[in-house]
């Protein structure tokens, strides 16, 4: 459609306002990005779901050892996918950055990923945190786990996810809404594991058990079982390692009442990552799969979790301040199956009747 | 200016429909140079209806509108407002309130040299008596002021024609006479055909040369002010121009009238002014007197004679007290033989 | 001056009055009907289902009793509190009758951010409860935050200037002549109140009421952070985790029906109170003093109203901030990002307001169609109109990328804002006399002229507490901006959404109180002109 090309040329004084400078590139052709790429140092445009400050020393980090600048285009995920696929075999991503395996899944479905074969990526990356055809790649891993009143409660109690239906914990737990996607990976997880029957029962169960309705995040569970509004809560590790590192006085007293159990969720422990991908149409290929690998060395690995205190995914890589050992057992399941689960799972919440 | 002078705004066979109903009835109207015309009527007669036809700013559905011979409206076409050279004064003096009374006045006079511009506004500001207000905003002007600037903005850029819409019933009355007399004789110097729009008839007659009498969308009768209130053409008409009191010919109380209903008219009714009777010491008719009101030059007496009862208007010095017995007896101007409706 | 009535001045003529409002019309209307149409030609989706057969008609129920308690606690809040202000004095008076304006200046989701924190069971609050008496954290009852209710207590917090402006117009303008007649008549105050003031002063109550509940039932950021399934949060959510828009278009279907009942009440009320504002008289009101007591208790009560609406969450954000030293050094983007596109669409939308404001002078069908789609627009959620432009889009083939994104959102901060900005400029034309434009006219002046030389002079000051105004509330949108924005287009809004929904409260802080600050100022010029429009006034 050239009528289309000669509007977008005509708005590129609008793009040229871009805060940030650089969604210029969105009106260009392949064919333009790739002859800047080749007159100028190389440039390697990525598409990411993440917001950290520090992601930013990452990318220069990267630059220094290899002299490829990073672009970074920043939103959500449901948003960059979309993008995606408007742009189409034009789009400038090389990679694609999101926090969640389900995504990176649903970008693959979409077919805006390709695979990649590398030595380093498959030797440092456990399999299970990667995609069997080698689309994505696990970067950083997040564990979902059970935060508990020390006081009140035995950590062998609650080893398994499946005790939290018990009636032991009748009106003692507090979750947050099943429309989270942290809680639709949970019990995607469950299903592999336990069967769909079991898992809508297990479901059922823990929401007859709340001590309250589900309000709020992650962190406000935590909080409330330091309170003594509930004994357990279930929740992503690092917002207890957040707390525990805060400079708030009241946030780190929360941590004192409370610890982790990295409960078992019938083949291991729950995990997700953030996770990576060459875009099935990038114009900068090889630049693309150094970066993944950079993210999977040492260096990479310390910068990328050292703000969000998720675990590195390489082993022998050093913890960020504060995280505890995460537990040897690496999951079974394969993270794609979560994804493919996330709809079964919000029908069977909406069923179990957990709000 | 190529013309000679002054020349008649002529309007003819004026015809207006606005929202079905026709506003404007078949007008003609000629306001000549030199004169004030009013066009007097109630509200709703459309005066001001034919005061933007003639500016311009409404369309004609039939009829003509014409200066000095040039053609500015007939039905599909209209020269536009700002082409016709036409000033307008509004009720609610329209002054642009971003601008001081000096910028307002030289609004018009786009064409000259800015010190050209503003000596003619400073001039027109003087005749009219404002020059101490040149920079002063409209908002902080009074009414009076305020419309003093108006006419002199209206008059600034030496239009052909004025037209002037109800320009002092905003007025508080007791700044109005000035105002009228400062605004009319700066507007009889520039000699221009000037319409004055007015639903009052007591200043309509004292200011305008020719009296237009307008009512339901048609013009009942055009003449000088003298004229219409002495030989009015109907009861509307008598109406329009002071209260009147009827009487069905039959009726009229035996000794009041002297003079013969003239032959031929079905249903002739008697119109007398109020003004009209005369008390008499003999002969006449006897009334009494019900209530007496003061006025500014006389009483307004209701009077009752057998079940009838009307109100009619006394020189002071024959003012009655209410209780009298009087006797009344009509003159000849003033009263009139009408056929009914 | 052949020229002037030349066929192609004429045309001219009529492409200067006609074209601008004829296309901003359009151009405004689209969004709107493609929510609609595809509402009603998308297939019933599975998604749409799913919705469907759990959770429609609870989102309905829940956005009915947001709206009723959000409006019981606006009234509550403000008609008293316009009422003590306008009517009697007391300590602090003076002070509160702009104080009771800042509110505005918070938008709900900041708000919600900040009573989260507070009115959670680790919160201050509870905190304190349970040293002060001991108790444990389930011994004893809390009102509950994330909860319709309290939704309704956050968004009434900061609506109910909506109100208090309306209510205090008209309690000094048309009800006291009335008021003191009934006095006259043996009335005792209090039953003044009842019977004279507030029915005079109802339609605009009604009006300012019915204004705030568009808002309430527009909010998507503060019910998503509380969990508050409305329509709204249905909606967004809808279109963005099961990526039907014809599910999302249904949902808006239903918002839309709410707001044009919405508008339908405010534009009957505002019909009815155009006959009582007509008269310019106005009189200085004699203020009674309240004795020492009741004083006392007038002056906190305001003092309760400013402090639930702006002074707490305000100064809880202000604390998180300073506690935990965030510098917010990754704002700059996002503040530049935020202040390009409030000046875009601010320049849009005064170019927008302006035709149209002076086109509805004129008068005529299309003008009355302009202002109808307009207000209709700003009934509905932006939700909805990002909605609407997103399938227009989809419709032309138009890929949502890059400038075409900025070009999409400012269109529908257009649609959703043009009104607000065409309102102040309709008002500066409307306080000049109703025949200016024809006496500019006959002064020799052609349309073009009269609308440079006059019109938009006199409009001028409107335009620029109308572009106060539009500069704020977009700096404010959330939903739309949220589902619109390119990449790398993060405003301040949305920074601060992403931020405290991934439960970085300490970093959403910062950007939060950018907004209110950015926020403030055209709040504080707004409540001066007000004090100064007002008739009588010097």
């Amino acid at each position: 459609m050239p009528a289309r090309f000669s509007l977008v040329s005509s708005l590129s004084a609008l793009a040229a306002l871009s805060a940030c400078g650089n969604a210029a590139d969105t009106a260009q052709t392949p064919d333009t990005t790739a002859t800047e790429a080749a007159a100028e140092p190389q440039i390697l445009t990525l598409y990411s779901a993440r917001h950290y400050d520090g992601d930013e020393a990452l990318y220069d980090r990267f630059e220094a050892e290899t002299g490829i600048r990073v672009r970074a285009r920043e939103s959500r995920a449901a948003q960059l996918l979309e993008t995606m696929k408007a742009e189409g075999a034009a789009s400038p991503a090389d990679v694609v950055i999101a926090a969640d395996a389900g995504t990176l899944w649903r970008f693959k479905d979409a077919g805006l990923t390709q695979s990649v074969e590398s030595e380093k990526l498959d030797s440092a990356i456990p399999a299970a945190l990667r995609d069997v055809d080698g689309h994505w790649f696990g970067l950083a891993k997040r564990y979902r786990v059970i935060a508990y009143d020390k006081e009140n409660v035995a950590p062998d109690s609650i080893a398994a996810f499946a005790d939290l239906s018990g009636e032991a914990f009748d009106g003692e737990i507090c979750a947050r809404s099943s429309s989270n996607i942290y809680n639709l990976s949970l019990l995607g997880h469950l299903i592999e594991t336990q069967g769909a029957e079991a898992a809508e029962a297990w479901a059922g169960s823990v929401s007859g058990n709340f001590a309250r309705d589900p309000a709020g995040g992650d962190t406000d569970q935590i909080k409330a079982v330091a309170a003594g509004a509930c004994q357990v809560a279930i929740a992503n590790h690092y917002y207890w390692f957040r707390l525990a590192g805060s400079e708030s006085e009241s946030d780190r007293q929360v941590t004192e009442k409370t610890a982790l159990v990295f409960a078992n969720a019938g083949d291991g422990p729950h995990v997700n990552v953030t996770a990576g991908a060459v875009a099935a149409n990038a114009p900068n290929r090889e630049a693309a799969v150094a970066f993944l690998e950079f993210l999977a060395t040492e260096t990479g690995q310390t910068m990328l979790v050292a703000e969000t205190r998720e675990y590195p995914v390489v082993a022998g890589v050093p913890l960020p301040d504060g995280l505890i050992p995460p537990p040897d057992a690496e999951p079974v399941t394969p993270l794609s199956r979560l994804g493919e689960n996330q709809v079964a799972a919000q029908r069977m919440f909406d069923r179990a009747g957990w709000p | 200016m190529s013309a000679p002078g002054p020349q008649s705004l002529i309007a003819a066979g004026l015809k207006k429909r606005l929202g079905g109903r026709l506003i404007v009835d078949d007008v003609d109207l000629e306001i000549r140079p030199n004169r004030v015309t009013a066009l007097l009527g109630a509200s709703g007669a459309g005066k001001s209806t034919v005061l933007r036809l003639l500016a311009g700013l409404e369309r004609v559905d039939a009829g003509t509108v014409a200066i000095g011979g040039a053609l500015l409206s007939r039905r599909g076409y209209t020269r536009p407002p700002e082409a016709r050279r036409t000033g307008l004064i509004f009720q609610d003096f329209a002054l642009f309130p971003h601008l001081t009374a000096a910028e307002n006045v030289a609004f018009g006079l786009a064409h000259l040299g800015r010190s050209a511009r503003v000596a003619k506004a400073q001039d027109w500001l003087e005749r009219l008596e404002l020059s101490h207000r040149a920079d002063a905003y409209p908002q902080a002007l009074s009414g009076g002021e305020q419309q003093r600037v108006a006419i002199a903005r209206a008059l600034a850029p030496g239009p052909d024609a004025l037209l002037m819409d109800e320009p002092f019933a905003g007025l508080d009355p007791a700044l109005r006479e000035g105002v009228a007399d400062l605004a009319l004789s700066a507007v009889a110097q520039t000699g221009i055909p000037t319409l004055l729009v007015s639903h009052d008839a007591q200043s309509a007659m004292e200011r305008a040369d020719t009296l237009a009498v307008m009512r339901a969308g048609r013009i009942l009768q055009t003449g000088t002010p003298e004229e219409i209130y002495d030989r009015p053409v109907s009861l509307e008409v008598a109406e329009a121009l002071g209260p009147v009191v009827t009487f069905a010919l039959g009726e009229v109380p035996s000794g009041l009238w002297p003079g013969n209903a003239p032959r031929g008219l079905a249903d002739p009714v008697l119109a007398a002014r109020a003004s009209a009777f005369r008390r008499v010491e003999a002969a006449g008719c006897r009334v009494r007197v019900e209530r007496i009101a003061r006025m500014a030059d006389g009483v307004s007496a209701t009077v009752v004679h057998a079940a009838a009862a009307f109100k009619v208007r006394l020189p002071l010095e024959h003012s009655p007290q209410p209780g009298d017995e009087i006797r009344l007896e009509l003159g000849r101007r003033g009263v009139f033989v009408f056929a009914k409706g | 001056m052949a020229s002037a009535f030349s066929p192609k001045a004429l045309a001219g003529q009529a492409l200067l009055s006609r074209a601008p409002l004829g296309l901003a019309t359009l151009v405004l209307a689209v969004p709107l009907a493609a929510a609609a149409l595809s509402a009603v030609f998308a297939g019933g989706g599975e998604a749409w289902q799913h919705i469907v057969s759990t959770d429609l008609l609870r989102f309905s129920l829940t956005t009915a009793v947001v709206l009723v308690l959000t409006a019981l606690l606006v009234i509550a809040a403000a008609i008293p509190a316009a009422w003590l202000v306008t009517m009697h004095a007391f300590p602090g008076r003076g002070l509160f009758e702009w104080l009771l304006i800042l509110p505005l200046a918070a938008p709900g989701y900041v708000v919600a951010f900040a009573y989260s924190d507070l009115m959670g069971v680790a919160g201050p609050l509870q905190s304190a409860v349970r040293e002060a008496t001991g108790l444990g954290a389930r011994d004893y009852w809390f009102p509950d935050i994330n909860s319709p209710a309290g939704l309704a207590f956050i968004l009434a917090g900061t609506l109910y200037p909506y109100v208090y402006l309306s209510a205090r117009a008209a309690f000094t303008t048309t009800s006291v002549c009335a008021i003191e007649a009934a006095r006259t008549l043996g009335t005792p105050p209090l039953r003044t109140i009842w019977r004279v003031a507030l029915p005079a002063a109802r339609p605009a109550i009604a009006a300012g009421l019915a204004l705030a509940l568009m808002e309430a039932a527009a909010d998507f950021g503060a019910a998503d952070y509380l969990g508050v399934r409305t329509l709204t949060v249905g909606l967004f959510r809808a279109w963005s985790s099961f990526g039907d828009a014809g599910a999302a278009a249904r949902m808006a279907m239903l918002l839309l029906v709410l707001a044009a009942a919405l508008q339908w009440i405010e534009r009957g009320q505002r019909g009815r109170a155009g006959s009582e504002a007509t008269s310019k008289r106005w009189r200085q009101i004699e203020r009674t003093p309240l004795p020492a007591g009741p004083g006392a208790l007038a002056a906190l009560f305001c003092f309760g109203l400013v402090v639930w609406g702006f002074g707490a969450p305000l100064l809880r954000l202000g604390w998180i901030a300073l506690e935990t030293g965030h510098r917010g050094a990754g704002l700059w983007g996002p503040l530049a990002t935020s202040l390009t596109l409030a000046a875009l669409g601010t320049a849009v939308c005064v170019m927008l307001g302006l035709s149209v404001a002076l086109g509805v002078r004129r008068g005529g069908a299309l003008a009355q169609l302009a202002r109808s789609v307009l207000a209709g627009g700003y009934a509905v959620p932006g939700a909805v109109l990002a909605l609407g432009a997103i399938v227009a889009a989809a419709t032309f083939q138009i890929n949502l990328v890059g400038p075409f994104a900025v070009l999409l959102l400012v269109w529908v901060y257009a649609c959703r804002f043009t009104t607000a900005g065409a309102e102040p400029i309709g008002a500066a034309l409307a306080r000049a006399p109703a025949s200016m434009g024809d006496a500019a006219r006959a002064l020799s002046q052609s349309p073009a002229q009269r609308i440079w030389r006059v019109e938009l002079p006199v409009a001028r000051s409107g335009a620029w507490v109308a572009a106060l105004i539009l500069f704020v509330e977009i700096l404010k949108e959330l939903p739309a901006t949220l589902m619109l924005r390119p990449a790398n287009w993060d405003t301040l809004a949305v920074r601060a959404y992403d931020y405290a929904s991934d439960e970085r409260l300490a970093a959403a802080a910062l950007p939060c109180l950018m907004i209110v600050a950015a926020g403030l100022a055209p709040v504080l010029v707004l409540s001066w002109q007000l004090a100064r429009s007002r008739p009588g006034q010097p």
